[in-house]
């Protein structure tokens, strides 16, 4: 009787993983290239899209089949966490089968017994192996503390069995491993600590192939100031990326063997002429509508026509508006605003009352000093956002 | 001349724990340790073969 399939996997796991101890411990030898693309969702969540380019050296191809016509690969090792949206497609974007979690331990179960054998044939640590396999978030510090007793004695299982008592591997089942193949897999990530404009994209993954590129797709009407490939062990930056740039890129192929945390490091900005200019432009004009009057007109004799005072109102909120009442604006884009935007209102804010005063005819002390202060508070405004746009990116500057 | 920055923070000039300062987005992936010398796979089938006679003579 011929074994179903989920029998075929346990008959296997142990010559999948001779072929997966080979393939892990010299990743850079057959993946040819990994390209990520981050794209900033929000303030609290990104997407990345990587895709593997590789082809299984012809010596372990056999080694990694599961069954007539199928193969098992080793894409990642992810987190033993949710996944969100996450997706996984071949070249021509067909949907392709991955092994769950608990097949992929099959194999991890092997390859630790195997990389024992290995460092110390003597050590009996079957237990600590299913506790490996089985940790999930609230017991992997009790399973770290009897690994870590293990490094002296069992450095690569200690190793291999610390990441995988925090993630699991990912493993595509193909139907032909014979050529060069790209697979492609994607997922949304939480932001762990909010900031609008520093932040830092784990990326572990770029010492698993011979080359990494990662592009960042920054939102419209954000600029990405600088961005950096760096080790967060050392300080180290690795690669660095064009300034200012729309979609910027950094390619990288790291020394193998060496270890480090390495992160893109991406310090955001906005675009200079979407919000910033035409903001000052209007902040300035509320403060010279405030400010010209104070000094060269009679407040009191404009009190008495209610021109003056009306056209002051609705020019000054129609502008401030248009400004402020944007639709389809992206949610970082408006996170980062809300302080420019507090600046307009607050010039905007001046002009009304300034324009309230003198349409209801106010005393000639209470008028100047509601035009003197709203005059001030526009000119304050006015200059941290001329300040704050002569710093900013321009749209233009691509890379 | 440099006008102040009101809004922004300056990049800090050592890149040093920049995770640490920064909006970070924990990857969903992890690294695979870095072995010291790369598996052959005569070593490998060898230590399976060890490994899965070990276990048979101990039962598991």
């Amino acid at each position: 009787m011929k074994p179903w399939p989920g029998e075929v996997l346990e008959e296997r796991a142990g010559e999948i993983a001779v072929g997966f101890a080979a393939l892990l411990t010299r990743q850079a030898a057959w993946r040819h290239r990994r390209v990520e693309t981050i794209t900033v969702l929000s303030h609290e969540q990104v997407r990345r899209a990587v895709s593997v380019d590789f082809t299984v050296p012809a010596e372990h191809r056999d080694d990694v089949r599961l069954s007539d016509g199928e193969f098992v690969v080793p894409l990642a090792l992810l987190a033993k966490r949710q996944l969100v949206h996450f997706d996984l497609r071949g070249e021509d974007e067909n949907s392709l089968p991955l092994l769950r979690s608990d097949e992929a331990q099959q194999i991890a179960r092997e390859l630790l017994y195997l990389v024992l054998d290995l460092d110390d044939p003597e050590l009996d640590v079957g237990d600590l192996i299913e506790r490996v396999l089985a940790a999930g978030p609230e017991d992997a510090d009790a399973v770290g503390e009897e690994i870590a007793a293990l490094e002296d004695r069992a450095p690569g299982f200690a190793a291999l069995a610390e990441q995988l008592t925090h993630g699991f591997l990912l493993c595509v089942v193909l139907t032909d491993v014979e050529r060069r193949r790209v697979i492609k897999f994607a997922y949304d990530e939480p932001l762990a600590r909010p900031d609008e404009e520093a932040h830092f994209y784990d990326a572990p993954g770029c010492t698993e192939a011979a080359s990494y590129h990662v592009e960042i797709a920054v939102p419209d009407e954000m600029r990405a100031r600088t961005t950096q490939l760096v080790d967060d062990r050392t300080g180290a930056v690795l690669a660095v990326g064009p300034r200012d740039a729309d979609r910027p890129a950094v390619r990288f192929s790291a020394e193998p063997g060496v270890r480090m945390d390495p992160g893109v490091s991406v310090h955001y900005g906005l675009e200079r002429g979407r919000f910033l200019v035409p903001a000052a432009l209007v902040a300035w004009v509320i403060a010279l509508e405030l400010s010209l009057p104070l000094f060269l007109a009679d407040l009191s004799a404009l009190a008495a026509s209610g021109g003056p005072a009306i056209a002051v109102l609705l020019s000054s909120t129609a502008v401030f508006s248009a400004l402020v009442l944007r639709s389809g604006e992206h949610p970082l884009v408006r996170l980062v605003l809300a302080p420019y935007r507090l600046c307009l209102a607050a010039a905007t804010i001046a002009a009304v009352v300034a324009g309230a005063v003198l349409a209801f005819r106010a005393a000639s002390g209470a008028l100047n000093l509601v035009w003197g202060a709203g005059a001030v508070v526009a000119v304050l405004a006015a200059g941290i956002l001329t300040s704050e746009a002569a710093h900013a990116p321009a749209a233009t500057k691509d890379p | 001349m440099n006008l102040p920055r009101i809004f922004r923070r300056q990049p800090n000039g050592s890149l040093k724990g920049i995770r640490e300062r920064s909006a970070v987005v924990r990857s969903a992936e992890l690294a695979m340790p870095a072995f010291r010398e790369p598996i052959t796979r005569e070593q490998a089938v060898a230590a399976l073969e060890r490994s899965r006679a070990r276990r048979a003579a101990n039962g598991s």
